[in-house]
């Protein structure tokens, strides 16, 4: 995990104020409540918070799947519009996915679901199956590239549709609950495959509840009741400082 | 776009072999039918059109005396452009089965010289022998004559045998089979055998360019001495009729398969919307536009139907020579043409059809909101529906099955709506179809109401006729008759001159009285109907020896003759005029059948008289009855599908709620309950609709078909109560049938699978 | 400690250096290098018990060494100790005795301990998960690094349900 230090370039995500209502009247909920968020290149972002807290619209309103209220929401210096037409265009080229119930389509091998952003963004077929494969190979499922989502486990999908996100080389990805389906050995893998990809200088923004998958990102953030309150900076810390972070005790 | 080709792809990957095969198929139906009713129309045109060509383009066929004729043409000559002239007589043909038609010979010693209207050879050679003839290229057909037989003419109590030595194609009138006359053509020598006294002219005209051919008929109609005048318009009017209307019928098939297609393609695509939409999340998480949703989920069907237009019109157009009717037979089969026209007009309809039924779901799945499409949660909430219906005291499978009828209220009235038109469609067809079994089997209702027609020879009177008749045994009753052309009131009518009283004859009166006085007649509804002429009226009846008057006392039904039919006494008719041809109309009892009776009637006779049983006009209505039949079961066919597509939506988009129950213990057999109640409850819907529906289009239908053919009202009282209560219990038995059936694949499914989202 | 030494010397008889070997590959990366003072110091406590026994050994290079091994008392201490069921699991920490009693102050402090606690015990996770990549995974080194992350997870949770059932003081995003 790099050193996170602040530049004076662009930040990659600027959040401001944005609000977001659900409902009318008496049924009228805010979901988000004037946040402002700033996420640097490169920087590994956790958004913590219980539930009903809006951290899963806070993300998808980052990422553009859902509309904002007001406020203002750009990607590498360029606002996300009001349009969905416009947004979907940011979904495809700058922004990827990963979601807690992996989202594959049943239909599609894991080598076509891979390939399908890249069909989309208007790849042939071979070169979008070629790329997809060699992503694919990357992340160590090469000899699963042929099955049906149906015929993977939980963490083989997850992984499958992480490579999806990959697949499009985004600006930033924004991961919903990433490990949230998956158990401890299945998650651990998943872990692994962001680091590497944070390592490589991917922006992520993540939703988490686990606490330990947080502790991976290099900031965490908690919301509570559609406000932002709580945000700590991860210095960076080597495997030596584990002896003075805790205090363990085999016994005397 | 590349967006639209990648989600294409994946959709058009992830579809059932069944879902595509099924839509392929229809697609192609649909366009066989359009395709081909196109190909047949089009075809029987311009084939028809070449002939009046190649036989000297004849516009205008003139019957007249032989004096007559050649004046006619040279006062009408600056409408005439060109015309050739022939000697015409009028004999008896007798058929194989004994019965004799009328025939219209006419002299052909050398076709190449004949300038217009030249009967085209069809196979062997013109007759030059007085004992040849050149037969009708249809009525050979038809009655099974080749070169070298034998038929027998009679004229005027002269008989011929002549050998047939070819067959022709004439286009002076209709020359398909039930048109009558026949047509022949002879050498001159055969002619003066035939009629030594003389014949009647026929000039064949082809009129000037420019020239109005309504006047032209007209004026020709009005001079002096013609008889008859046929403008090639209406002439190949009747020639086209036959086909057109099977071309209409075929293309009315391709049509109503879309229509049917369209029902049943909107409600699977409104289900599956909903049943799809975690992956319609995913599409939007991946960037696509909601027009892009629209466009890609239209498209998938299209993509589909369009194949299957491709198919459709191959095989359309390939299939269409073989359903040429009545044409083909004479001209032989045309060789297969693929139109561009066709393909595309069949192809605008499929897509038009295929676009309008999954419009609106692929713009409901356009803008569905992505956090609703990714939700765990199922999304709909409860409706008022479902706790209206939870309020009905019934058992748990069938009120679950009752709310998953009508969950989704604009579906469950589409199927309904093809449940009534299915119900109304076979209460209906029952009823049209009891109203031909009515007609057929009371022939009074039809005007004909005799079992055996016996003919005598001229020189036996009519007294001994009689005597010999009321000595057989089995006869019912009968009358005699003479039929004679003529007008009333200036309308063309034929004149039927019905003897020992007209109510022996036992026609039905729909109308009015039968007549109880020698002056007095019946007519049929084609005089009465547009009020011309009216029950109570007194009227001038005109036949060729003179006119004499009558007062109509009562309708009665008449199939065979449109309707535009007198009937009188012999007492009038002998007024002015000696009694003609006159046959025996004789009704078996009902102890006796008819054959045998007929070969006792031939027994009594000596074999001197002709004994033909009546031919009924269950040729015509026969076809009728099935294609009728054939329809209702279709119709039925596509409410089936449209349950069943309607149900299985439903149940696709609650498939968690079904895991839920089946986790709670729902046994199979509640199961089957509760779909049997989904197919209730829309066929109770569709029953309330249909049967009153059914019933008043059926009495519609009836109506107007006899008001067409010359029945007119009040003929027919087709039964009420059967038919609704078989269509009842018919109806709600088939709809939970096939609910039943439909479900079958989801209850199969462990509920395991159901709970896991797809 | 003593138990654990017992332990080791079940396995074989060895010198009290890699005695403090053996104890920092096994547990040294999350519990610390242990001073191999307080080995030999405890090493003499248990041999006065009669639970360990020494004998010497001739080493070519410098003075003897004592090899140390298990007695009959001390294997039969080591069984005894291995048989009886646990404690009462324990709950012991600093930070819980302080926010607790912040928090029934009403203490104005509690907020600022909570976050630094909550960021301690983050840090902790980051470096355990360091270094359960980096080291070579034994059973009872998984065990611990499992047992460490787990208990500051629990913490973590705690201080979140702490957080939700008190007011905070400002609405107002706090920096480090």
């Amino acid at each position: 995990m790099t050193d996170h230090v602040k530049t004076n370039e662009t930040p990659t995500i600027e959040a401001v104020e944005i609000c977001r209502h659900f409902g009318t009247d008496t049924t009228r909920v805010d979901v988000l409540r004037t946040v402002c968020l700033q996420v640097e290149a490169g920087e590994w972002v956790a958004i913590m918070g219980p539930s009903g807290s809006g951290k899963t619209t806070l993300l998808h309103a980052l990422g553009g799947l859902e509309p904002v209220d007001s406020g203002s929401i750009s990607i590498s210096g360029e606002s996300l519009s009001h349009s969905e037409a416009s947004r979907a265009r940011r979904r495809r080229n700058d922004v990827a996915f990963v979601f807690q119930q992996y989202n594959l389509l049943g239909d599609l091998t894991a080598l076509d679901n891979v390939a399908l952003p890249l069909r989309m963004q208007g790849l042939r077929r071979r070169a979008a199956r070629g790329q997809a494969s060699s992503l694919l190979d990357r992340l160590g499922l090469v000899d699963r590239m042929h099955a049906h989502p149906a015929q993977l486990s939980g963490g083989e999908q997850q992984r499958v549709a992480i490579a999806r996100a990959l697949a499009v080389e985004p600006v930033v990805l924004m991961a919903d609950e990433p490990t949230g389906a998956l158990d401890s050995d299945s998650g651990s893998l998943v872990l692994d495959l962001l680091r590497s990809q944070h390592e490589r200088g991917q922006t992520i923004v993540m939703v988490t509840h686990d606490h330990r998958v947080a502790s991976a990102a290099d900031r965490v953030v908690t919301m509570h009741d559609g406000q932002l309150v709580d945000e700590h900076r991860m210095r960076a810390v080597h495997a030596s400082d584990l002896q003075h972070l805790i205090s363990l005790d085999v016994g005397r | 776009m590349s967006v639209w080709r990648a989600l294409l792809e994946q959709r058009l990957q992830g579809r059932s072999r069944w879902g595509v095969a099924s839509l392929l198929v229809v697609a192609a139906m649909a366009t066989v039918g359009v395709v081909a009713g196109l190909e047949v129309r089009s075809g029987a045109e311009a084939r028809l059109d070449r002939l009046f060509v190649e036989a000297g383009e004849p516009s205008l066929v003139v019957d007249g005396g032989p004096n007559a004729i050649p004046r006619v043409l040279e006062d009408q000559s600056e409408l005439v452009e060109a015309a050739s002239t022939f000697d015409a007589t009028f004999v008896s043909f007798q058929r194989p089965d004994g019965a004799s038609v009328g025939m219209g010979l006419a002299t052909i010693d050398d076709a190449a010289s004949v300038e217009v209207g030249r009967p085209i050879l069809r196979s062997g050679r013109w007759a030059v022998a007085a004992d040849e003839l050149v037969l009708d290229a249809a009525a050979a057909l038809a009655h099974g004559h080749t070169e070298g037989s034998v038929v027998t003419l009679e004229r005027s109590g002269v008989t011929i045998d002549v050998t047939v030595v070819g067959t022709a194609i004439d286009l002076s009138e209709c020359f398909y089979p039930t048109c009558l006359p026949l047509r022949g053509y002879v050498s001159s020598d055969g002619m003066a055998s035939l009629a030594p006294e003389g014949t009647y002219s026929r000039a064949i005209v082809r009129l000037g360019a420019g020239v109005d051919e309504q006047e032209a008929t007209e004026r020709f109609r009005d001079a002096e001495g013609t008889s008859i005048v046929r403008p090639w318009s209406s002439t190949r009017a009747s020639l086209l009729l036959p086909g057109q209307v099977f071309a209409a019928f075929l293309a009315g098939f391709g049509v109503f398969i879309l229509v049917a297609t369209l029902l049943v393609v909107a409600s699977t695509a409104a289900g599956s919307v909903v049943a799809r939409r975690r992956e319609l999340g995913v599409w939007k998480a991946l960037g696509a536009t909601p027009r892009d949703v629209v466009i890609v989920t239209v498209m998938e069907q299209v993509v589909i139907g369009l194949a299957g237009v491709l198919i459709g019109w191959i095989a359309g157009s390939l299939l269409a020579p073989w359903l040429q009717i009545g044409l083909s037979d004479v001209l032989g089969r045309p060789t297969p043409h693929f139109s561009l026209t066709t393909l595309v007009l069949s192809g605008s309809a499929v897509v038009f059809v295929l676009v309008i039924a999954t419009l609106l779901p692929a713009r409901r799945a356009g803008g569905m909101n992505v956090r609703t499409a990714l939700a765990d949660a199922p999304t709909d909430g409860a409706s008022a529906w479902r706790s209206l219906v939870s309020r009905v005291p019934l058992s748990p499978p069938a009120q679950l099955g009752l709310q998953l009828a009508l969950a989704r209220p604009g579906r469950a009235f589409l199927a309904s709506l093809a449940i009534a038109v299915a119900i109304a469609g076979g209460v209906a067809g029952w009823r049209l179809d009891a109203a031909v079994d009515e007609v057929l089997a009371e022939p009074g209702r039809a005007g004909d109401p005799y079992d055996i027609l016996v003919g005598v020879p001229r020189q036996m009177p009519a007294a001994q006729v009689e005597q010999l008749l009321a000595e057989i045994d089995g006869i019912d009753s009968w009358y005699t008759e003479q039929a004679v052309n003529g007008q009333v009131n200036g309308v063309d009518a034929d004149v039927r001159v019905i003897g020992d009283q007209v109510g022996a004859a036992a026609l039905v009166i729909a109308e009015g009285r039968m007549p109880r006085r020698a002056d007095e007649a019946l007519a049929g509804w084609g005089l009465l109907r547009n009020g011309a002429v009216r029950i109570g009226d007194t009227v001038d009846v005109d036949v060729p020896d003179g006119t004499f008057i009558v007062t109509v006392t009562g309708r009665h039904g008449d199939l065979d003759r449109s309707g535009n039919v007198i009937v009188i006494s012999p007492e009038a008719y002998a007024t002015v005029a000696d009694p003609g041809r006159i046959t025996w109309r004789v009704s078996a009892a009902g102890s006796i059948t008819t054959p045998e009776l007929a070969g006792r009637i031939e027994a009594a006779f000596g074999g001197a008289a002709l004994v033909q049983p009546a031919t009924q006009a269950a040729g015509e209505l026969r076809p009728f009855q099935t294609v009728l039949a054939v329809l209702v079961a279709l119709i039925a066919l596509v409410a089936a599908a449209n349950l069943a597509a309607t149900l299985l939506a439903t149940t696709q988009e609650r498939r968690r709620e079904m895991g839920v129950i089946r986790s709670l213990g729902f046994s199979p057999r509640e199961l089957r309950r509760q779909a049997a109640a989904s197919g209730l409850a829309l066929g109770a819907i569709g029953m309330v609709i249909g049967v009153p529906g059914g019933l008043i289009a059926s009495d519609l239908i009836v109506e107007s078909a006899a008001d067409e053919i010359g029945l007119g009202p009040d003929l027919l009282t087709p039964a009420l109560l059967v038919p609704a209560l078989i269509a009842v219990v018919i109806g709600l038995a088939a709809a939970s049938l096939v609910s039943t059936a439909s479900g079958r694949s989801m209850r199969r499914k462990a509920p395991a699978r159901l709970l896991r989202e797809a | 400690m003593k138990h654990f030494l017992l332990a080791l010397l079940s396995r074989r008889a060895t010198y009290g250096l890699e005695l403090k070997q053996q104890h920092d590959d096994l547990v040294g990366v999350v519990a610390g290098r242990v001073n191999v003072g307080q080995i030999y110091t405890t090493l003499g406590r248990m041999e006065d018990k009669g639970l360990v026994s020494h004998v010497l050994e001739a080493s070519d290079v410098g003075p003897e060494r004592k090899v140390y091994e298990l007695t009959e008392d001390g294997s039969k201490e080591l069984r005894l100790w291995l048989e009886a069921p646990p404690a009462a699991p324990e709950l012991k920490s600093d930070a819980l005795t302080k926010i607790v009693t912040a928090l029934e102050l009403d203490h104005p402090a509690v907020h600022t301990l909570i976050r630094d606690h909550r960021r301690q015990c983050f840090e902790a996770l980051r470096a355990l998960d360091m270094t359960a990549a980096e080291a070579d995974s034994s059973v009872a080194l998984d065990a611990l690094v499992q047992a460490a992350a787990l208990h500051l997870q629990a913490d973590l949770r705690w201080l979140d349900h702490i957080e939700e059932r008190t007011a905070r003081p400002e609405q107002e995003l706090h920096h480090d």
